[in-house]
C-alpha cells in the first residue's frame, strides 16, 4: 500500500511539473531561411555579421505574461519569482500577478525561464532565432524598421510608461516583421544561448546553439531603462543565469519540425 | 495494449483531479510560507542588487557602486554580486577594488571564470605582471577559447619581455576573433621584439585596415618599415601616426569638456565632427543628436547626423533626418544632394534624381551636384542627360 501511494505521488509530481495539458499560446511561425545577424558597424560583440540559416520555428507573440506564470508556479510551487518594493508592473510574488496580470513576468532567472518553457511545451529561443523574429528577413535596426520612431517603452520615452514597465503588446506599431510585439524595450529577454563577445567570429551558419560554455547568457531586446540604441535588434547584453532582476523577463520559442 | 476508452476517460478525470488537490495544496502552502518568512532585509537586499544593475547597465558607475555595496553588506554570499560589483569598478578604473572584489566572488565560485579574466586585467592595468598572468593563465584552463584572456596574456608576456610566447597566444587570440585591432597590434609588437619584421609589418597592417585611425599600429608599422631600411614608408607612417595622436588629445580634451558641461554646444559640435574625422560614427550620432536636442534649427547639425548615419550603413534613419531638415529649411540644396546620396544607398534611383536635381536647380554653380547627377543618370542609361552633366561639372571644376 505504501508503495502505491508513493508511486501515486510520484506520479502527480511528475504530471505538476511538465503540463500535458497545456501547449504554448500566441505563437507565431518563423519560415526557414537565411538571414544577416550581427553588425559591422556596431559595438564589438555584434562583429562580423553573417549570415545564418534557421529552421522554421515559432516564437511567442508577446513576453511570458504574470498570469501565464502564475498558472505554472500555482502548480509547480517552485521557481518563485523574486520579490520587488512595490511599484507599478513589479512588487511582491503572487500579489503582482494578480493586479498586473498582463505584464511581462521579471524577476526571473534563466533557469525558472526554462522551467517555465519546458512545464508549457516549449524552450527559449536561441540568440539566431530572437534576432531573426526580430529583425526580420530584410535586417532591421528595430522590429519596426529602421526609422526612430516611439513604438517602443524605452529610456525617457515620454509614452504614458516612462520610468516603468508597460503590459505586452502596448505598441502594436511596433511589432516586428513576423508580428512578434515588444521585441524592443519593455523587458529584457533570455535566449538560450551562453555569451561570448567572440561567438559571431566562428559560428556555425546552421541553426548556431551558442557558444558550449560560458559564465552569462544572453539577454536581448533592451528594456525601459534603456536608450533606443540598445533597443536594436542586434544589441547583445549579458548576465549571470542566476540573477533575478526587475528588468528581464523571457519569451518562448518552439521547433517546428521537431514537434516539440 | 488496448485499453477501454470508457476507462481511459474515467482514469483522465481521476488525474485531473488529483492534480488539481495538488496543485492548490501546492500553492496554498507556498502562499503561507511566503508570508510568514517574509523578510524585510532579503527586499532591501533585492532592491539595492536590482537597481545597481540597472544603474550599471545604463553607465551610472558610482550610483550602481553604492546600490551594489549596500546589496552586499545585507547578503555577502552572493558571488555573481561581487563579480557584478568588480565590473562596475572596472568601468570607474579602480583596479585595486577590482582585485578585492574578485578576490570575494572567487572564494564562493573558484572557476568563476570572468572575474578570473577580470581580475588578470586589473593586475595587468597595475603592472603586476605575475600574477596576471597566472589568474589569466587559469582563466583559459577553464576556457580555451576565452579570447580577451588570450589577448591580455598576450599583452601581459610582452610586458614580461616573453615575446615568443605571446606570439603564440596573440595568434590563437586572433583565431578566435580575426576582428580585434589591438590584437593585430599586439602581435606586430611581438614580432617586432623578436625582429621578425616582415610578419610584424603584416600584423600592423592588418590591424590598420581594422583601425584606420589607431595611431600605435602607424608608429609599429613605422618602426618596422625604418628598421628594414624603408625609409620613405617609415616617415611617412611615422608622420600619420603624429596626426592621429593630435587627434586623440584634442578627442580626449573635447570628451572631458563635454562631460563637464553637457550643454556647450560649440564643444559637441567639434566633438560630433572630430568622431566623424575619427571614424567612430557611433559616438558621432549620439553627439550629433545632442546637438539637435539642444537646437533644433541648427541644420548642420542634421547634416551631421545624416552623414553619420551612412557611414554606419543605416540610408533610412539618414533620409529621414535630412526630410525633417528639409522641413525646417526647404531651400538648402546641400541637403538635397546628402538626400540624394541617401536613395542612393537605399537603392531608390527615381527619388535620388529628383533630390538631385532640386539641389542642381538651387545651387547650379556647385561642380559635384552635377557629377552626382551625371551619375545618376549614368546608372539608369540616361546617357546623354549624364553627358550634359559631366560637361557642367568639368567646366565648373576648370573655372580658376
Amino acid at each position: 500500500m505504501k508503495k502505491l501511494i508513493i508511486y501515486f505521488l510520484s506520479l502527480v509530481s511528475l504530471l505538476s511539473t511538465t503540463n500535458v495539458f497545456s501547449n504554448p499560446k500566441n505563437m507565431i511561425q518563423v519560415s526557414a531561411g537565411w538571414f544577416t545577424m550581427g553588425s559591422d558597424n556596431r559595438a564589438a560583440d555584434q562583429k562580423p555579421s553573417h549570415r545564418v540559416y534557421l529552421d522554421t520555428f515559432e516564437i511567442g507573440e508577446y513576453e511570458v505574461t504574470n498570469q501565464e506564470y502564475y498558472e505554472f508556479w500555482k502548480i509547480t510551487g517552485t521557481h518563485t519569482p523574486e520579490n520587488f518594493p512595490p511599484a507599478h508592473g513589479v512588487g511582491l510574488w503572487p500579489d503582482r500577478a494578480l493586479e498586473y496580470p498582463l505584464y511581462p513576468v521579471v524577476g526571473v532567472s534563466w533557469y525558472d525561464a526554462m522551467a517555465y518553457a519546458q512545464w508549457a511545451g516549449g524552450r527559449l529561443p536561441t540568440e539566431a532565432e530572437w534576432e531573426k523574429a526580430a529583425a526580420g528577413p530584410t535586417g532591421r535596426l528595430w522590429p519596426w524598421g529602421n526609422a526612430l520612431k516611439p513604438y517602443a517603452n524605452i529610456w525617457n520615452g515620454s509614452d504614458g510608461y516612462d520610468d516603468m514597465i508597460a503590459p505586452v503588446g502596448h505598441y502594436p506599431k511596433g511589432k516586428s516583421y513576423y508580428g512578434a510585439m515588444d521585441m524592443a524595450g519593455n523587458v529584457w529577454e533570455w535566449t538560450s544561448d551562453w555569451y561570448s563577445d567572440v561567438y559571431y567570429a566562428y559560428t556555425a551558419n546552421k541553426n548556431p546553439k551558442g557558444p558550449k560554455v560560458g559564465s552569462w547568457r544572453v539577454i536581448r531586446g533592451g528594456s525601459w531603462i534603456d536608450n533606443i540604441n540598445r533597443c536594436s535588434t542586434t544589441f547583445r547584453l549579458q548576465l549571470y543565469p542566476i540573477s533575478r532582476v526587475s528588468f528581464v523577463g523571457f519569451r518562448l520559442a518552439r521547433s517546428v519540425d521537431s514537434g516539440e | 495494449m488496448l485499453v477501454n476508452p470508457k476507462t481511459m476517460v474515467v482514469l483522465s478525470k481521476v488525474v485531473r483531479m488529483i492534480s488539481i488537490f495538488w496543485s492548490n495544496f501546492v500553492f496554498i502552502y507556498s502562499f503561507a510560507v511566503g508570508q510568514t518568512n517574509a523578510d524585510l532585509q532579503h527586499l532591501k537586499h533585492v532592491a539595492h542588487l536590482d537597481h545597481g544593475i540597472r544603474l550599471m547597465f545604463q553607465g551610472s558607475i558610482p550610483g550602481a557602486l553604492d546600490e551594489l555595496e549596500r546589496s552586499l553588506a545585507i547578503e555577502p554570499d552572493h558571488y555573481e554580486i561581487h563579480h557584478y560589483l568588480a565590473m562596475a569598478y572596472e568601468e570607474g578604473g579602480r583596479w585595486n577594488s577590482v582585485i578585492l572584489a574578485t578576490a570575494k566572488s572567487l572564494e564562493l565560485k573558484p572557476n568563476n571564470v570572468e572575474a578570473l579574466y577580470l581580475r588578470g586585467k586589473a593586475f595587468f592595468n597595475l603592472g603586476k605582471w605575475e600574477e596576471a598572468s597566472k589568474a589569466l593563465q587559469k582563466a583559459i584552463d577553464y576556457a580555451p577559447r576565452h579570447a580577451r584572456a588570450l589577448k591580455t596574456l598576450g599583452k601581459t608576456q610582452i610586458q614580461r619581455r616573453q615575446f615568443v610566447e605571446a606570439s603564440s597566444i596573440l595568434s590563437k587570440a586572433s583565431e578566435l576573433n580575426p576582428l580585434s585591432t589591438i590584437t593585430w597590434y599586439y602581435l606586430g609588437m611581438a614580432n617586432l621584439n623578436q625582429g621578425n619584421y616582415k610578419e610584424a609589418i603584416l600584423h600592423f597592417e592588418k590591424s590598420i585596415q581594422l583601425a584606420p585611425t589607431f595611431p600605435q599600429s602607424h608608429h609599429g608599422l613605422g618602426t618596422a618599415y625604418l628598421r628594414i631600411g624603408e625609409r620613405g614608408k617609415g616617415q611617412e607612417e611615422m608622420l600619420q601616426f603624429q596626426q592621429l595622436q593630435k587627434d586623440a588629445t584634442e578627442h580626449e580634451r573635447l570628451s572631458r569638456l563635454t562631460q563637464a558641461e553637457p550643454e556647450n554646444i560649440e564643444a559637441l559640435d567639434e566633438l560630433a565632427k572630430l568622431s566623424m574625422k575619427r571614424e567612430n560614427y557611433p559616438l558621432a550620432v549620439k553627439t550629433f543628436q545632442r546637438c539637435i536636442e539642444l537646437d533644433p534649427r541648427d541644420i548642420s547639425h542634421y547634416l551631421g547626423l545624416s552623414h553619420a548615419f551612412m557611414s554606419l550603413g543605416h540610408p533610412i534613419p539618414s533620409k529621414d533626418t535630412l526630410l525633417h531638415a528639409i522641413e525646417l529649411s526647404p531651400n538648402q540644396s546641400i541637403l538635397y544632394n546628402t538626400l540624394g546620396s541617401a536613395y542612393v544607398m537605399m537603392g531608390d534611383i527615381s527619388k535620388a534624381i529628383q533630390s538631385f536635381q532640386k539641389a542642381v536647380g538651387l545651387d547650379p554653380e556647385i561642380p559635384f551636384y552635377h557629377l552626382n547627377l551625371a551619375r545618376v543618370y549614368e546608372k539608369t542609361g540616361h546617357i546623354k542627360k549624364a553627358a550634359e552633366h559631366y560637361q557642367a561639372y568639368e567646366s565648373l571644376v576648370e573655372q580658376p
